[in-house]
């Protein structure tokens, strides 16, 4: 038997699990497109109902904003979107901008952390909710668990703000990004945006692209890249 | 008609709009409506508002331009609250009578009650209407009562203020309401918190019949249009009409003028359905000796709630309300208040509520009784089973347990309705309010522009220092939370200008503005001292 080089071992070893991973995920639901530049990351094309994704980001990165039109696309099947905003600083307007529907918007002001992940708990397992948006501080391993298991048991989709300083943390988020702010050229149509892509499950890793959010359609799409100069290299001597 | 044949009924007159807010209220009190083409009208107001001029039809800027510079509060007229006042006021009268019915109009304001054979307590029937008389005012309502032999005619003399234009001297009526009558002249009694028992006005019932004659037309319960046709023929007493062929009535001012007449007459009969008064669905459980252990308690609750289901499930009929009671054996009684967004009869799903309530009651003595009131029951809605599996539907149909269960366990504050309003300033630019309390709110507002906005705004805008080339130029570089930050695009400034009748004149530059890190920020230049503050 041709013996395994150890790099070759470990790639082997990805593959299986990420084969795993994709089965797992096609026997627990349905996949559906969100028409943004984050489907060409996903392996099956789409969100999986179920999924929980993190958006790191700090003020003024857009990780917000790229979070609300995921969560509003997927919302145009219907249900409910519940906001978990202990810090009373969601704004629905933007939302409603965004084309959300505010009579199925549940806005949940929890006093303390505790009460913040048994609200989070109960939306992600109610089968009422499509969309469930927080920002989430240190979460302890076993709580995260939790929640990865009621939204699979409710066919939700979780998207966590959280800090960049919790990037390093264990997690059970089927999707992680970091999402760096990009400046905007002028002729940009709106806002651009570099996704680091930390982990998804059974798709790639450590990956970046750069999307832009247009704000006449409310779109997320990908930056399309220049093509390289066609100067022909002049050979000296 | 022999006298222990008759049907004797006490026509009362409440007041327009007998919400309890608006009774109690100490102010001068204006109710308007939603009127043509978007303006508001005038639907009553009170007897002091009344002295500046203001009139029930009269458009609210007109009201409110008689009364510039004075404390009035305006009040959106909500009549289905006025129903629900007046059902409740209907229970209370069965205190005098078995048989009370509520006038059958859109908007009624008129009790009657069937007081034959119900007099024995009294020794005669101005008796018992001077009780009904001074039984309303403790409640804060002033009304006008009569008793006659029909319904008709109990309504024409609890209405006759208008009509006989001070004609009849001799009646018990008080000044104060004349005064608020003059407000509404129909019904309208108005400024109830200064009432006291001599202030409600009883008609004499002997003479009920034969002083239809010299009462207005108005009193025949006829329709406006009705009425002026008869003031065109100058035809303004019920005893003119009556002068007049009987059989030319129909044929010259419609079926409804005979109709009207008969029914005061007692001619016709008119049938009023009386209210079925609500049974209340409680059921307790005393302990003897008490009890401390929580199992115990949350198996007599279970148990007692059973009780309950078992009352209303054959009625198809649902919880809306739930209230508890843990009488302790040291110390107040435990309240447990248990709303619903949409009735249940759900065993399990009530349960579940009352445990996540229960999991934060901290009992400090032993229980010696548990007491469990359906305070709010109605009619249980049916779906039909759909036949292809709607994803949508399916998740509507759980989404009143998913608000019930967070609205129990975090408190109805703390699960909320958003809803935009027209509102220029973004602090108020939308609305929250409880899911499981219903609120009304002004649906005539026009649809707020959605312009390009953060998604997180801070509740007080966070003041930071800017620095800016050009006087009311736009940011260059403003620092915040210890950082610097270099504005390398801006877009605005979007002026806001509002909010001076909320006392806070609010002048605002906004400016979208993205640094050299490519974040961006909503901030905006205060105009009144060139401030500027971050504030998403």
């Amino acid at each position: 038997m041709e013996r395994l080089t150890r790099r070759q071992t470990i790639l082997d070893l990805k593959e299986r699990l990420s084969r795993f991973e994709r089965e797992t995920q096609a026997s627990r639901g349905t996949t559906m497109p969100t028409d943004t530049a984050l489907d060409a990351l996903l392996p099956d094309g789409g969100i999986t109902w179920g999924t929980l994704i993190e958006c790191f980001g700090d003020d003024g990165d857009g990780a917000d904003i790229f979070a609300l039109r995921i969560g509003a696309r997927m919302l145009r099947t219907g249900g409910a979107f519940v906001v978990v905003d202990a810090r009373s600083e969601f704004y629905p307007p933007t939302a409603a901008g965004l084309g959300i529907s505010l009579e199925h918007t549940v806005l949940v002001r929890p006093a303390n952390s505790r009460a913040v992940l048994w609200a989070l708990e109960q939306a992600l397992r109610s089968r009422a909710a499509s969309v469930v948006l927080a920002k989430l501080g240190a979460i302890h391993d076993r709580a995260y668990r939790r929640l990865k298991l009621a939204a699979e048991s409710g066919d939700c989709l979780g998207l966590f703000l959280r800090s960049v300083e919790y990037q390093a943390e264990p997690s059970w988020a089927d999707v992680r990004l970091v999402i760096h702010p990009a400046l905007s050229p002028p002729s940009a149509l709106g806002r651009r945006l570099q996704i680091e892509v930390l982990q998804i499950r059974g798709g790639p890793s450590r990956s970046t692209i750069e999307v832009e959010l247009t704000d006449e359609t409310n779109d997320v799409r990908l930056v399309p890249r220049l093509a390289r100069a066609t100067t022909p290299r002049l050979r000296v001597g | 008609m022999p006298e222990e044949t008759r049907n004797h009924h006490t026509g009362t007159a409440s007041i327009r709009n007998p919400q309890s807010a608006i009774r109690n209220s100490p102010t001068l009190l204006v109710l308007y409506t939603p009127a043509r083409s978007g303006q508001f009208a005038v639907v009553a107001c009170s007897a002091d508002a009344a002295h500046y001029g203001i009139r029930p039809g009269m458009a609210l800027a007109e009201a409110k331009a008689l009364a510039a510079g004075i404390d009035v509060e305006y009040v959106l007229h909500d009549s289905k609250a006025d129903r629900q006042s007046l059902e409740r006021l209907a229970e209370m009268c069965l205190n005098f009578s078995p048989w009370v019915a509520i006038e059958d109009v859109d908007e009624p304001a008129s009790l009657f009650l069937d007081i034959s054979g119900t007099i024995w307590g009294f020794d005669s029937e101005e008796e018992l209407a001077q009780c009904v008389a001074d039984y309303f005012p403790r409640l804060g309502y002033h009304v006008q009562i009569a008793v006659a032999d029909t319904i008709g005619a109990a309504w024409a003399l609890a209405h006759a203020e208008k009509s006989e234009a001070g004609s009849r001297k001799s009646e018990v009526r008080s000044e104060t309401v004349r005064r608020a009558e003059s407000s509404r002249p129909a019904v309208g009694v108005l400024r109830t918190t200064v009432c006291n028992s001599s202030q409600s006005a009883i008609r004499n019932p002997q003479s009920a019949i034969h002083n239809l004659h010299s009462l207005d037309v108005t009193a025949l319960r006829l329709p406006e249009a009705t009425v002026r046709l008869l003031y065109q023929f100058d035809i303004r007493r019920i005893g003119q009409l009556l002068a007049l062929p009987r059989e030319s009535l129909p044929s010259r001012f419609g079926p409804e003028v005979q109709l009207r007449l008969d029914q005061a007459l007692g001619r016709t009969p008119e049938i009023l359905t009386p209210i079925q008064p609500s049974e209340p669905v409680e059921a307790c459980s005393p302990f003897d000796p008490p009890i401390s252990d929580r199992r115990w308690i949350e198996a007599s609750l279970e148990e007692l709630l059973s009780r309950i289901l078992n009352q209303l499930k054959p009625r198809q009929l649902g919880v809306q309300r739930l209230h508890c009671t843990l009488c302790q054996t040291v110390g107040s009684p435990i309240s447990i208040a248990i709303g619903l967004l949409q009735p249940s009869a759900s065993d399990s799903h009530l349960r579940e509520l009352l445990h996540l309530h229960l999991e934060r009651v901290q009992t400090n003595a032993e229980i010696s009784e548990i007491v469990l009131h359906a305070e709010v029951v109605r009619p249980l809605e049916f779906h039909q089973e759909q036949l292809y599996r709607d994803p949508g539907a399916e998740r509507s149909r759980y989404f009143p347990a998913l608000i019930e269960r967070l609205s129990n366990r975090l408190g109805n504050v703390a699960v909320l309705r958003p809803r935009l309003l027209a509102d220029a300033q973004p602090e108020h630019a939308f609305h929250c309010s409880p899911w499981v309390v219903e609120e009304k709110l002004d649906s005539n507002t026009a649809p707020p522009v959605l312009l390009p906005r953060p998604v997180c705004l801070h509740k007080k805008p966070v003041a930071i220092a800017v620095m800016s080339i050009v006087p009311e130029g736009p940011p260059l570089r403003f620092e915040w939370e210890e950082r610097d930050h270099v504005v390398c695009h801006y877009w605005g400034p979007e002026r806001i200008e509002t909010g001076w009748w909320r006392g806070e004149d609010i002048q605002r530059d906004y400016y979208w503005v993205e640094t050299t890190m490519g974040r961006r920020f909503w901030i905006f230049r205060r105009r009144q001292d060139e401030t500027w503050f971050l504030h998403g």
